[in-house]
Formats: C-alpha cells, structure tokens, sequence
C-alpha cells in the first residue's frame, strides 16, 4: 500500500501512481472514518478562514471561529452552541455569554461557577452551561435524580416548558436540601438551570454536527480545489449567487486557487457546463454566466462538436472567422453576444473587434450566413468574404437584390474604417466580466491605474504588520460608535481588494471623517493599514489614487 | 450620490447653423472616467460624414442647404466629404461605441452627455438622428420622446456651468468656449475641428468636476447639522 504524504504530515493512501492534470498528486483515498488530526486544519479554524466549512461559514461563524480558536472537536461543539442567539445576548459580567466565554478560555477572565455546587459540571465549559446535557447532570448530581427523572427535566428545558419545570422545582428543591445544601441554594440553582433553556444547546447534536465541521475544513484545507469547485457550483443555489460566487473566488485566492475564466476548450468532452477543476485551476462554468442556461448549452456543444469535426482540432484553435460562420448561424443572439464579452470565444482578435463583426454577421439573412459559412475556408476575415460575394450573381448565389447589395456595401464600409479604438482595456473587460459573471477573472479595475502601494492584500492577509495598499473599495458598512469619550460617531467596516485578495478593514472616526468623500464602492485609492488584532486592520491613512 | 455612469463628450460639425434643419458632417467624442475624472485613453471617436446632397432626399428630411460658410468654419470641402461614410454607417458605429460604456445595457447605467451648448445644439440634431421625426435611425425611447442611447436625467452641458461661474465677471467677456479656453490658459488651436473641440471640452469638464466635487466636501449644506 502506497501512501502520499502532505507537507502537514497527513497521509492518503494512493489509489492510482499516475500524477493526472499537472497537479502534481497521484488519486488519493479518502475515508471519512480516518480522518487525521491535522495541525493545519485547527490553524484554517483559529484564523477564521471557515467560509464554505459547515456551521461556521457565515460572518458570525467566521468571527467567532477566529475569537475561540478551537483546537478539538468539543471546542468546535462549543463554539457552535455559543454563538447561538441565547449566549450572543445574554450577559456575563457586562458582556455577551459568548465573549465572556472566549475571555475565560484565553484567561483574561476569571471563570466563576455561578454556584459551586455546580463547579465539577460546568469546569469544561469555562463555567458557563452550555449545554442541556450539563444541565441533567447536575440535576442528577445535586439533587439526586434519576436518569429518568433528569430526561424529564431535560426535556422540560428543551421544550421550554414552564408548566413541567414549575412542577419539578419542590421534588428538586428536596434533593439538594437531601444531598446537604439548603432551601436557597436550592432555589438558586433551579433559577440557573431554568434560565439556561435561553440558551442551552443539546450537547450530542452539537458534537455530531461539529465533527462534519471538522471535516468540511479538513476537506477545504487539504483539497480547496475540490473544495471551492464544489460550493462554486452551488452557488446557484444561493439568494444571491454573483455575491456568493464572488465571495467563494476571493477565498480561493488566498489558498492560492486560481480561478480562470470560462472556456469552450473541453466542452465537447463533457466540462466546461458547470464550474470543474483541472488539478489546481478551477474554471468558471458557462451556465453561470448571466442569460446562458442549459437549453442554450446543448446546441452550443452540438454545434462546437460540428465545428471541431469540420476542422478536425479544438474549438479553442480555430479562427475566429470559422467560429463566427459556423457557429453564429445556430446560436442565440445575447448567448453569442455575452460569450464573447467575458473573452472565451477563440481568435486573437479583440473582443470589441468580435462584437462589432457579429453584429454585422447578424444583419445578413439565411442565404448570405449559408454562403458564408460553406465558404468561410477561403477567406480569412467577414469583410474579405463580403468583398468577395458582393460580386456574385444573383445566379451564381450572390445577393438576391439591390437592396441586399446595398446592405453589404454599408457593412463592407463600416467593417473598412471603424471610428473608434477596438483594442479592449482593462477596466472595460473588469466592468463587463463583473456584470455578466459576478466577479473579473481576466482583468482588475486597478490595472488602469498606477500602483503606488507597497504591499498587497495578500501579504497583508497572510501576517504582514503594516503597509499601504492600491485598491479598489468593495463594500462600505457605516456605523457609529457605541464607547469611548464620545459615543455615537460615525466610523466604517471596509472591504477592499486588490489583485491578491480581499480583506476587511475598520476605519476609526477622526480617519472616517477626514476622507469621507473618498470612502464608497468603487473608490480606487491607497489606503495606509496597520494590524489591529487578529485579522483585523485599522485604516491609519486614505488617498486618492 | 455616486456617479458610476461614464461621461461622454460629444460634438458636432454640420452644414449649417440651424439644429433643426441642418445635416452632421463630422462626429468625434471622447469618454470620461467617472471617477478618475480624466478622459479614459484610447477612447477617442472620430468620423467625417457624408452629408444629403440630393435636394428631394434633402426635401424628405427637411433638412436645409449645405452653407458655404458652414463648411468654411469647420476647415471642411465638400469633394473630401463626399468620400466619407454616410451618417447610417457612423452612426451605427456611434451606437456600438456608447454601448461599449453601457456595462449594464439600461438606460439606468447609460453614459451621461456632456459637450458645450449641447443643448441648445448638438442634442437637438442627435436626437433628430435617433428618432421618428428625422433619420429614425434609433435607438428611441417612444414614452419619453428622446433617445435611449444616453443617461435620460442627467447631461452637463459646459455653456451652463460657464454661465454659472462668470455670469457675474467681467472675463470672460464672452462664453464662447474658445473665449473660455483662452480665458482659462488652454489651447485653441484646431478649434472648430470636431474631435479637437472635443478633447478640449471634455479636459474643460474635468477641470470643473474635480473643482465641484473638492468644493462639496467643504460646504457646510445645512445650517442646522
């Protein structure tokens, strides 16, 4: 048996020696029973990098997960339990259940039991109850009920159920009065455990839960190519899927997943519909680009086969002009239109190029696009083949009247000078790739611009203390500020991005108020940032780039 | 309120100092970087057109006389103008270039016009281009009786803004926009060539954008906050 060693130290059994797609892994085993304990994967975990991993992928879970740092699966059942609305409101010494637990867990509050009867019970939660379960065993313990007894009083809390606790309270009373405790104690730990059905939470459904976390974070941190072609793809599912799909490829920059555009390279092999990986690249699938479904999708593959056995190559090798004659004849108009805007349309002629002279192809009729496309082979462009049939006879299969003539003539002319630049810059391929697919695979906004930054997201994402960036502003979330001297001041949560990645950033009020008119979506500036804690940065200076 | 639409600034050289009746011989426009605020490279438009010689074409059109002293203005012949392509061609090409700047193909993210005395002027012939009551050459917006190649609530017409800062001034004497570039210490050469007036304005609106947008931040707008 063959074994491939990660650099974590976790080993998969080899299933197939032969390295496929370039990268650089053999077919691995992958059993959900031998899971490894992987350093790495509590490090994914303690930063909060848990977009996609189960339970903790939303902002809450993200936040908390890098607050905890959970370092075995009882902490992941934990952290899950805490950040549940019960403990996020509920109140310990002036804050929040939750961030007083985070606090005793790292030691930087002291962890009293609320009663010390109850200490030995609520020791591994840092002595707050977290769990139902805590909850029966300290029925059991001090006052002395059974295992019968107790799942009554379980349940009682788990259904809320006043009438049944109010029932069960003198039988309670009289066990811990038994076990040496007096009648207040008594009432006070009862008050405790009644006020836990807030927010308790069934232990082993919790535990079972946490152990799919583990591994949906294993998973994403040993394979995040399957990973993220895995939850691109679903993507679809979501409320919002150019957000979502958005959110998944900036995630996947950071574990250094590229993300290319779509391509009809292996279409007429079966990939290419929906988003696939081959070895670490992952490529955008066609169906998700706007106005493209699967009706659209199997006449484009039945006419790409048609093409590729005509030719006898690919589809990514063959001339645009052959494309256009062959192709544009059966497709959808804004299908066609939109393939060519996000660039996966062969030819090295520019996009712009493209969308002018398909707007041109469409204006002919069937007879002319039929002429065009049994003669495509002996001509190398639209207007060489134009010039060429507008001199054939009506006879001979040339244009039907004067008016057609007419028709051509024009386009011939128009195709011969166009009045403007068709070269396609940057921030018109970024501005149209974001429309029609959520996110920029080709081209960033910033590449018009200089960069006079000196560190990037990325750089900074992965521990760098300070630097300034060149970025674009993506998303602003004002607030104001609920401490300090003078509460109630307008401040900001950023999240900007170049390049690299996307990071998240806090602006403080004197900065906030200083540069307010360069704080919006879209704002390309440079932005001065400093680590505050954790993964969070302060912004300490803003300019306009 | 931010702007992401980009800014278009156009102009056109025709026969005759009528809107109503006069025909374009030459369009040029360049494009503004809405944030950026300076005129995006490589965005340059620029086309001769072959005007209406043909009096019952003319007639149908109601378009006037080509003017001899129209074409003297603009530095143009008429045996160069009869080479060029006819307005049909540029003005499809013109509808393609604008809707390379329309990321989201509605009239909501359609570029803003811009130009000086557009107006009174240019926008009156442009919208005779696109719509029913001349060339129909479309794209035309029937409820709201304009075209629907352009931003239909916002325009910055340059005359307009002149008018606002010196209306009280003794210089500029005039607003003319050659008075105003010579006023403002920027070239007038080439003025009355299509794409140079153009390029000239569209610089002239950036000037006066940044000015306004460095100002509003200053202002205090309301009294009482």
């Amino acid at each position: 048996m063959n074994f491939y060693e990660m650099p974590c130290g976790c080993k998969f059994e080899v299933l197939d020696d032969k390295v496929k797609d370039n990268d650089g892994l053999p077919s691995l085993k992958f059993d959900f029973y031998k899971i490894q304990n992987c350093s790495g994967v509590w490090e994914l975990l303690s930063r909060g990098d848990t977009k996609g991993v189960f339970q903790l992928e939303s902002q809450l879970g993200q936040e908390w997960s890098e607050k905890l740092k959970p370092k075995n699966i009882d902490e992941i059942a934990m952290l899950t339990s805490i950040i549940r609305p019960g403990t996020l409101e509920g109140e310990i010494d002036g804050v929040s259940m939750t961030q007083c637990f985070v606090d005793r867990k790292h030691g930087r509050r002291e962890s009293i039991p609320p009663h010390p009867a109850m200490k030995n019970i609520l020791e591994e939660t840092y002595n707050i109850g977290c769990f139902q379960e805590q909850s029966i065993q300290i029925v059991k313990d001090v006052a002395g009920f059974s295992e019968g007894e107790a799942e009554l009083m379980r349940k009682a809390i788990g259904k809320k159920d006043v009438k049944k606790m109010a029932e069960l309270k003198p039988k309670f009373i009289q066990g811990c009065i038994n076990n040496g405790l007096n009648k207040e104690d008594g009432e006070e730990i009862f008050s405790i455990i009644q006020s836990s059905e807030r927010y308790s939470f069934n232990r082993s459904h919790a535990t079972i839960y946490s152990y799919l976390t583990y591994i949906t974070a294993y998973i994403k941190y040993h394979f995040p190519e399957l990973f993220f072609t895995a939850w691109l793809h679903l993507s679809k599912e979501k409320i919002d899927p150019k957000a979502e799909r958005k959110d998944l490829i900036n995630d996947a920059k950071r574990f250094n997943v590229n993300i290319f555009p779509p391509t009809l390279e292996f279409l007429s092999k079966g990939f290419g519909t929906e988003f696939f990986n081959k070895g670490k690249n992952i490529y955008f699938g066609l169906i998700d680009i706007k106005e493209i479904g699967y009706k659209n999708i199997s006449s484009l593959i039945k006419s790409i086969k048609e093409l590729e056995l005509r030719y006898k190559k690919n589809v990514s090798k063959v001339r645009w002009f052959d494309f256009l004659c062959n192709i544009g004849i059966d497709i959808n108009k804004s299908v066609l239109n939109n393939l060519i805007l996000v660039g996966c349309i062969p030819g090295s002629e520019s996009r712009k190029t493209k969308i002018v002279e398909y707007k041109m192809y469409k204006t002919l009729n069937d007879k002319e696009q039929l002429w065009l496309k049994n003669n495509c082979d002996k001509f190398n462009s639209l207007l060489e083949a134009l010039k060429t049939y507008i001199n054939i006879s009506r006879n001979d299969g040339g244009p039907y009247n004067i008016k057609s003539k007419e028709k051509i003539e024009l386009i011939i002319k128009s195709l011969s000078s166009n009045s403007y630049n068709l070269n396609d810059d940057p921030s018109w391929i970024s501005v149209n790739e974001t429309n029609l697919m959520g996110v920029s695979l080709s081209s960033h906004i910033l590449e018009d611009y200089d960069n006079l930054g000196d560190t990037s997201c990325k750089e900074l994402y992965d521990g760098k203390g300070s630097g300034n960036v060149s970025c674009v502003i993506s998303e602003v979330k004002t607030t104001v500020t609920k401490k300090g001297k003078n509460p109630g001041q307008e401040m900001c949560f950023l999240k900007i991005e170049d390049q690299t990645a996307v990071i998240d950033a806090v602006c403080f009020p004197d900065i906030y108020k200083k540069n307010k008119d360069l704080i919006f979506e879209g704002s390309v500036v440079i932005i001065g940032l400093k680590r505050s804690s954790g993964k969070s940065m302060q912004v300490t200076s803003l300019t306009r780039s | 309120m931010i702007n992401n639409n980009t800014i278009i600034v156009y102009d056109m050289e025709t026969t005759s100092a009528n809107p109503h009746t006069t025909q374009p011989i030459q369009l040029a426009a360049v494009a503004i970087h809405s944030q950026k605020l300076e005129i995006i490279p490589g965005s340059e438009f620029e086309s001769l057109i072959k005007p209406i010689e043909d009096e019952e074409e003319q007639s149908k059109l109601g378009l006037g006389v080509i003017e001899d002293e129209a074409l003297r203005v603009n530095g143009k012949n008429i045996e160069e103008l009869r080479y060029a392509p006819p307005l049909k061609i540029v003005w499809d090409q013109f509808v393609q270039y604008i809707d390379n700047y329309n990321f989201r193909k509605n009239i909501y993210t359609a570029p803003i016009l811009a130009g000086y005395n557009i107006i009174g002027f240019d926008n009156i012939i442009l919208n005779r281009i696109a719509g029913p009551h001349g060339w129909n050459y479309g794209p035309w917006d029937n409820k709201k009786n304009t075209n629907s190649l352009f931003s239909q609530v916002y325009k910055i017409d340059l005359l307009d803004t002149a008018f606002m800062w010196f209306s009280n001034c003794a210089e500029p004497s005039k607003l003319k926009l050659t008075s105003l570039l010579e006023y403002l210490g920027m070239s007038t050469t080439g003025s009355h060539d299509a794409l140079i007036d153009v390029k000239n304005t569209a610089n002239l609106v950036c000037k006066f954008l940044r000015l306004h947008r460095e100002l509003a931040s200053r202002v205090k707008w309301n009294p009482n906050v």
